[in-house]
């Protein structure tokens, strides 16, 4: 597949790739490392002998990635502007990961495993080491896919995103930022600067359960993040927050599922009860991966083991401490 | 889409090249470096049968442009045995049948290869995992995996790993930012706001008016 012709910019602060994107406008994208967005502009120039895909087509079922999307015919790499890649740990204890961190620097950052297992363990999940050697966390979020596995992770950790554009910056949570396929909360102006996770709580453990059909370079049938907080080793559950992906146009919470263990002892009946409710707050389609029935008895499946592992976790984590 | 020189360090040597915007490393290499052991497969980071290693990590070269591959170190296979030597890896992909048809082979030995430089014991699992990217039509894994498991036995599962395999490739590295963008750099500095750049939006018009 070749590439469709373009312009690449490569600014060396955000600020100029900021004034770039706000001239340009939908003629430009930026161009994180490309493990998305490339292989989308290659697809792309199959439409070049037909008509672009309308807004309403669809693709394997769901809409199509650049439905009604024109082509950009500029792309802005962030690949010369330094301080996007890594993680550091902010002076009120957030863990703040730059955008342009890697699937495989996420997922062996001894923080992000020890005290927000489940994004280490959604970075872990993706592609295969060729594509996580590339692919970031920035890119993963921005490209908006319903079945993102860092996305149900993020919205678990209640993960706060900070954009930049040349009138300001915006603070999005992750919970608003994915809106439908291929649709993020980013204004067209807008570039992601930062993904921020709020200091662990003490007894606080996290777990990413996904089911596809191999274990490499698949997209995820479903996805289950938890996040739960303990009111101490044994104690009742004081916080739980779940996410899914892969069940609807974008990462759904699984709220009912939630209310349902709040306060609960983390018995395996409540868990079994509370993977039975969490198909509730979903509305998976039928596609090529798995029909909408099967989704939902994965549903079910993975709320009882993404919640048991974050059980387990939060159990033997201590405090709030960077570990 | 004029084109831009760019500065790649591949397999330890500095090559200044001509290559438009939207070329992929994988172009660059074969057509503009002629080292054609990398192999073009699906083109679309599912097959693995470009992979080489970028700053000592396998990589999809065909999901990488070539402006973005300046300032960071590549190894193809042709750098794997730079002196016709083969390396014990190679040796064991041959003592082993690792190889039928050939087609995915640069691209194994490369993500082989880069499991040996950062475990030195590795298991069955380590290895099927550093491969699982790329494909082998033939079906030949069992015998692939076999020889990376031979290789690290070779090599020595107790040797220390080497943080830097390839002193050589980081001798050769280029400045991190080539000449295009250090002249973006000086363009933008006297920008404020988005009216400067109406030039430059007239100017991707005249050029390209593009597709």
């Amino acid at each position: 597949m070749i590439l469709p012709p373009f312009e690449v910019m490569e600014p060396t602060t955000l600020r100029e790739a900021s004034e770039l994107l706000a001239a340009l406008g939908s003629r430009a994208r930026i161009l994180a490392n490309g493990t998305d967005l490339l292989v989308n502009l290659k697809k792309r120039t199959l439409f070049d002998t037909h008509p672009a895909p309308r807004a309403d087509e669809t693709w394997a079922g769901q809409p199509h990635p650049l439905a009604g999307a024109a082509a950009p015919e500029v792309l802005i790499s962030l690949e010369r502007v330094p301080g996007l890649v890594g993680t550091h740990v902010s002076r009120a204890g957030a863990l703040v990961i730059g955008p342009m961190t890697t699937m495989t620097d996420l997922a062996g950052d001894a923080r992000v495993r020890q005290r927000y297992t489940a994004l280490a363990e959604g970075a872990a999940a993706i592609g295969a080491p060729t594509i996580r050697n590339r692919a970031t966390l920035g890119g993963n979020l921005c490209h908006a896919r319903p079945a993102a596995d860092t996305a149900p992770a993020a919205i678990v950790l209640d993960a706060a995103l900070a954009t930049l554009a040349i009138d300001g910056t915006r603070t999005i949570a992750a919970d608003d930022f994915i809106l439908a396929p291929g649709s993020s909360a980013l204004r067209e102006d807008e570039i992601l600067e930062a993904v921020a996770l709020p200091p662990p709580l003490p007894h606080q453990g996290s777990a990413y359960e996904k089911l596809i059909n191999r274990a490499t370079l698949e997209i995820s049938i479903v996805g289950v993040a938890a996040c739960v907080t303990l009111e101490g080793p044994g104690g009742r559950i004081d916080g739980a927050r779940i996410a899914m992906g892969a069940v609807g146009p974008r990462p759904l919470r699984a709220t009912s599922a939630e209310e349902w263990l709040i306060g609960a002892e983390p018995s395996d009946e409540n868990l079994a009860e509370a993977g039975r409710v969490a198909v509730n707050d979903a509305s998976p389609i039928d596609d090529h991966r798995g029909s909408a029935a099967y989704r939902n008895e994965l549903i079910r499946v993975l709320t009882i083991r993404a919640v048991r592992r974050a059980v387990e976790r939060a159990t033997a984590a201590k405090g709030g401490d960077h570990g | 889409m004029a084109k831009r020189i760019v500065a790649l360090s591949v397999n330890g040597e500095l090559h200044e090249i001509a290559v438009a915007p939207n070329r992929t490393l994988l172009e660059a290499l074969r057509e503009d470096l002629r080292l054609t052991g990398t192999k073009q497969g699906c083109g679309a980071g599912d097959c693995g049968t470009c992979t080489v290693l970028m700053d000592g990590r396998p990589v999809n070269a065909c999901l990488i442009l070539a402006v973005q591959a300046a300032g960071h170190e590549i190894l193809t296979i042709e750098g794997v045995a730079p002196d016709g030597e083969l390396h014990p890896l190679q040796k064991a992909f041959v003592e082993h049948g690792a190889v039928q048809c050939g087609f995915c082979t640069p691209g194994m030995v490369l993500s082989g290869l880069a499991v040996l430089e950062t475990h030195a014991d590795p298991s069955e699992e380590d290895v099927r995992v550093a491969i699982s990217g790329n494909l082998c039509r033939c079906t030949g894994y069992q015998k692939i995996v076999e020889a990376v498991m031979s290789a690290a036995d070779e090599l020595g599962r107790d040797r220390e790993i080497d943080p830097d395999p390839y002193p050589e490739l980081a001798d050769n590295r280029p400045p991190p930012l080539d000449k295009t963008a250090e002249s973006i750099t000086a363009w933008a500095e006297g920008l404020s706001t988005g009216e400067d750049m109406e030039a430059f939006v007239d100017s991707l018009d005249g050029e390209g008016g593009g597709r």
